[in-house]
């Protein structure tokens, strides 16, 4: 092994991380109906759909102070699921990623593996249970926000999928599963 | 270690005891958790990784074994060296300390020994984060420096001073007060009028003057002054000094109170004047000599590994081909310059009748000009001067060369001649890849000038605005190249680039690339010769992997059996995917097959070896190379495939635990080359978790 490749290798060793957050948000440009600068003190969260039928993913949530708490909620889902993959997008200029609390869908099956990156106008988001799977209903994750400025917007989802516990060597998405944002309004 | 990747380090201070101590003093260890009051602190004295050890246990114990001990004692086994029997890398778990853990496996009677991991220092290296203290560095013209990544590459070396860099210019101002104490100097061969080494050369103290070459053809000959006398100006610059400034940028001396730094604060400049006086005139026999010279020392042992041709030439050239061919065969790598007129070189290089130097060959990196927004160098664009020069296939790569800050002659008079200037031109930006070159040859001596090209162009950052236009879609990363994905590439002619549609498919063809499969986009490629497809050899083509990857092979479809090598008894599988080419407005395509390798040496045979059946030569086609590295980005289904995202997690945690050959093993996933994907692989993941490729 020569000094190089040994400079290649060398990575540290860690233990499995099985509850995992990483990054904060990141100011930049985005959608939505833009902030102003007056500082944020309450506001509302209309969900797109109230009152979600089974089989399906949406938000939940409201504001609290300056932080807006968003769940993403499993409704009735039947068909078994290992973990999940999603965008969640928002308007930058009003909102910042502050942080999330595990939901209690996944953690039916075990222990879960959550990675969550703030990038510009989005979160990346990757949720990992365990092979048995999980259904029925449940929070699978709630996303905290803080609202840095006034302002009103949409969030929803990107790049979405639920993924079968019948995965074998990466996600099989659950076919036409509809998944539904919301509005926010910060005041 | 510092800078490439920092690991846990940690000092122990403290009572100096050894673990020998323990030996001797017979104490015994149980396997179990270590009593604190029934030893003295153990500490090792140098900096070493958190939670690793380096174990190697007794003859005849084998790997089972080994694993089984380890994990009795809930550690893992991350990593062995076949040829270093019984030694392994071990991971510990969280709650166990490498002090314990060594006094475990101590006491243990299948263990030879184990010790820390130690972390490698180079004494040459400057910390990060590493700024130079020369004055000129922080000037908004020495733009390039940073631009490329360099004090990130100073973390790991800041150059060799045993490593030689010819420059073939204008000659060097050897006396310049920021260059003199980089010149390479001949002890051998004083001014005395003698040739004192015997190399056919009088008093060659600091290089060559080819002037020499046309007055004398009985050896000894006069070796000439190599001292730059350049008095030209450079658009951008007014009379300067040509040679003087490339040789700034690939080693000026750093620290010293004056000027800039250039790539290698220790290194030995060797000045070969081949351009001469009045207006840097030069002709092919000039650089003839001036090779010959080059070839002289480099066979008397100098420890040349690189050299700089910042210089075009009106004419392909069978001499200058053969020249060159004796260079690589003397292991040395040529730098060499796409040139400033702003035209696409690949037609030349395409067609043997169009009369350009630029060609493939196997030791020369030809570089293009970027600004300082990483676009390729544009007349009246981002202040430049001029256009560089491209080609997917006749430039391998780019680098800075727009005002580019860099010392001229210092014996010419003061204001306009300042001691330093910015100039334009591809001639600058060459030395900088000189200089990355010499950096990586003096920090592993034992690189051959093609593993020294693989790794610069396999560690270039990819830039949207050079796709298409030099054949690595990038610009030179001088950091990238002590961790260079791919280390090697044989035949060294063949080209690696980064693909995407519309690009060329083969150097010899203008076949293009008209379809790839989702997620294949900007893969590493292997252009071959179309030319080459009646070749039968076991061993075709060779890659050096530097780290775990898939590779995939592009073959004729038409084929009826692949030959052997290919075959899934050789773990090969047909993707069922295909790779879509225009040949000559007719749609065709070539069928995917994978393979995941760990890193190291990869051989692949010869598109017609045994096993093949199918169209014989020359209806065969030749094949293809594609490189999947092992980025993590694992999914390759998912939405986006250019970022790390919850769908590469998913596969990620499916594949945790898995060797190769399970149903859900994952090349990508195996970030650590170990062979397994473990919680190793998933921590480096999710340390990356969200950022673009």
């Amino acid at each position: 092994m020569t000094l190089k490749q040994k400079i290649t290798s060398r990575l540290a060793f860690a233990p499995l991380i099985t509850i995992v957050g990483l990054g904060l948000g990141l100011a930049g440009c985005g959608g939505g109906g833009g902030g102003s600068n007056s500082s944020p003190g309450s506001g509302t969260f209309t969900p797109d759909t109230p009152s979600p039928a089974a089989n399906t993913i949406s938000l939940s949530g409201g504001v609290n102070g300056s932080d807006l708490d968003l769940s993403v909620v499993a409704t009735g889902i039947t068909d078994s699921v290992l973990g999940t993959a999603f965008d969640l997008t928002f308007d930058p200029s009003v909102l910042t990623y502050i942080g999330y609390t595990a939901g209690d869908f996944f953690e039916k099956s075990g222990s879960v593996t959550y990675a969550i990156a703030a990038r510009s106008d989005r979160l990346i988001v990757g949720i990992s249970g365990q092979k048995s799977g999980a259904a029925g209903t449940g929070t699978v994750v709630t996303l905290h926000l803080m609202a840095k400025a006034s302002g009103s917007g949409t969030t929803g989802f990107e790049n979405q999928a639920l993924c079968s516990s019948s995965s074998v060597t990466s996600c099989d998405r659950q076919p036409s599963l509809p998944w539904s944002g919301g509005a926010y309004s910060i005041h | 270690m510092r800078g490439i990747r920092g690991g846990q380090n940690r000092w122990r201070t403290g009572a100096a005891v050894s673990a020998v101590f323990f030996i001797l003093a017979g104490l015994v260890f149980s396997s179990g958790p270590v009593s604190k009051a029934a030893s003295p602190p153990v500490t090792f004295p140098g900096a070493h990784v958190g939670n690793e050890l380096l174990v190697r246990f007794k003859p005849g114990i084998g790997a089972a074994e080994a694993r089984a001990v380890l994990v009795g004692h809930a550690m893992k086994l991350l990593h062995g060296y076949p040829r270093v029997a019984n030694l392994y890398h071990v991971g510990l778990p969280s709650r166990l300390s490498v002090e314990d853990a060594v006094e475990i496996l101590k006491a243990d009677p299948a263990v030879q020994y184990a010790e820390p991991n130690y972390t490698v220092q180079f004494d040459s290296a400057c910390p990060a984060p590493c700024t130079p203290t020369d004055p000129l560095y922080a000037d908004s013209n020495n733009w390039g420096f940073v631009n490329i990544g360099a004090p990130s590459a100073w973390t790991v070396t800041t150059g060799d001073a045993n490593t030689v860099v010819a420059v073939l210019d204008t000659g060097i101002d050897y006396n310049h007060p920021d260059l003199a104490a980089n010149i390479w100097t001949n002890a051998g061969d004083p001014i005395d009028g003698t040739d004192n080494d015997g190399d056919g050369y009088i008093d060659d103290l600091h290089g060559y003057n080819a002037s020499q070459s046309s007055s004398c053809s009985t050896p000894p000959c006069p070796a000439g002054d190599p001292l730059d006398d350049d008095t030209s100006s450079d658009v951008g610059g007014p009379i300067e000094g040509h040679g003087t400034r490339l040789a700034g940028i690939i080693g000026a001396v750093a620290n010293n109170g004056g000027g800039i730094a250039g790539l290698n604060w220790q290194v030995k400049l060797m000045a070969i004047k081949i351009r001469l006086e009045p207006n840097r005139t030069s002709s092919i026999d000039l650089v003839l000599a001036g090779i010959d010279y080059l070839l002289a020392k480099r066979g008397q042992g100098v420890n040349i590994k690189v050299a700089n041709m910042s210089f075009g030439v009106s004419s392909w050239s069978q001499s200058l081909q053969d020249a060159i061919d004796a260079v690589r065969d003397a292991g040395i790598l040529l730098i060499s310059t796409a040139g400033n007129a702003g035209t696409d070189v690949d037609a030349a290089v395409a067609d043997p009748n169009i009369k350009d130097f630029h060609r493939v060959y196997d030791n020369v990196i030809f570089v293009g000009a970027i600004d300082q927004t990483n676009a390729l160098a544009k007349n009246g664009t981002n202040n430049s001067s001029f256009s560089s020069n491209y080609g997917q296939i006749g430039i391998q790569l780019a680098a800075p060369g727009v005002r580019v800050l860099s010392p001229y002659r210092h014996d010419l008079p003061g204001p306009p001649y300042d001691p330093y200037g910015p100039a334009d031109g591809t001639s600058f930006s060459a030395p900088f890849v000189t200089g990355v070159a010499a950096l990586l040859a003096g920090f592993d001596s034992s690189l051959t000038y093609s593993q020294l090209k693989a790794s610069i162009i396999s560690a270039t950052t990819a830039e949207s605005t050079l796709s298409g236009k030099v054949a690595s879609g990038g610009k030179l990363n001088a950091a990238g190249v002590f961790t260079a994905p791919i280390s090697d590439l044989t035949p060294p002619g063949y080209q690696l680039a980064r693909l995407a549609t519309g690009h060329k498919f083969y150097l010899d063809r203008s076949y293009t690339l008209a379809t790839l499969p989702q997620g294949f986009d900007g893969l590493w490629w292997v252009r071959t010769l179309n030319g080459d497809k009646a070749n039968t050899d076991a061993s075709y083509i060779q890659l050096g992997l530097g780290r775990p990857a898939t590779v995939y092979v592009a073959f004729d479809p038409a084929a009826q059996q692949v030959p052997d090598w290919l075959q899934p008894a050789q773990d090969w599988t047909d993707t069922g995917r295909l790779v879509g080419v225009t040949v000559n407005s007719t749609a065709g395509s070539l069928k995917i097959y994978s393979r995941p390798f760990k890193a190291g040496s990869v051989t692949l045979g010869g598109p017609l070896a045994a096993g093949y059946t199918g169209p014989a030569y020359p209806d065969n086609t030749n094949y293809v190379v594609l490189v999947r590295l092992a980025t993590g980005d694992a999914d390759e289904n998912a939405p986006s495939t250019n970022r790390l995202d919850g769908f590469d997690l998913i596969t990620f945690n499916l594949a945790v635990g898995s060797i190769q050959g399970d149903p859900n093993w994952c090349a990508a996933c195996d970030l650590d080359g170990s062979g397994t994907v473990d919680s190793v692989d998933l921590s480096l993941f999710l340390d990356n978790f969200g950022k673009s490729l």
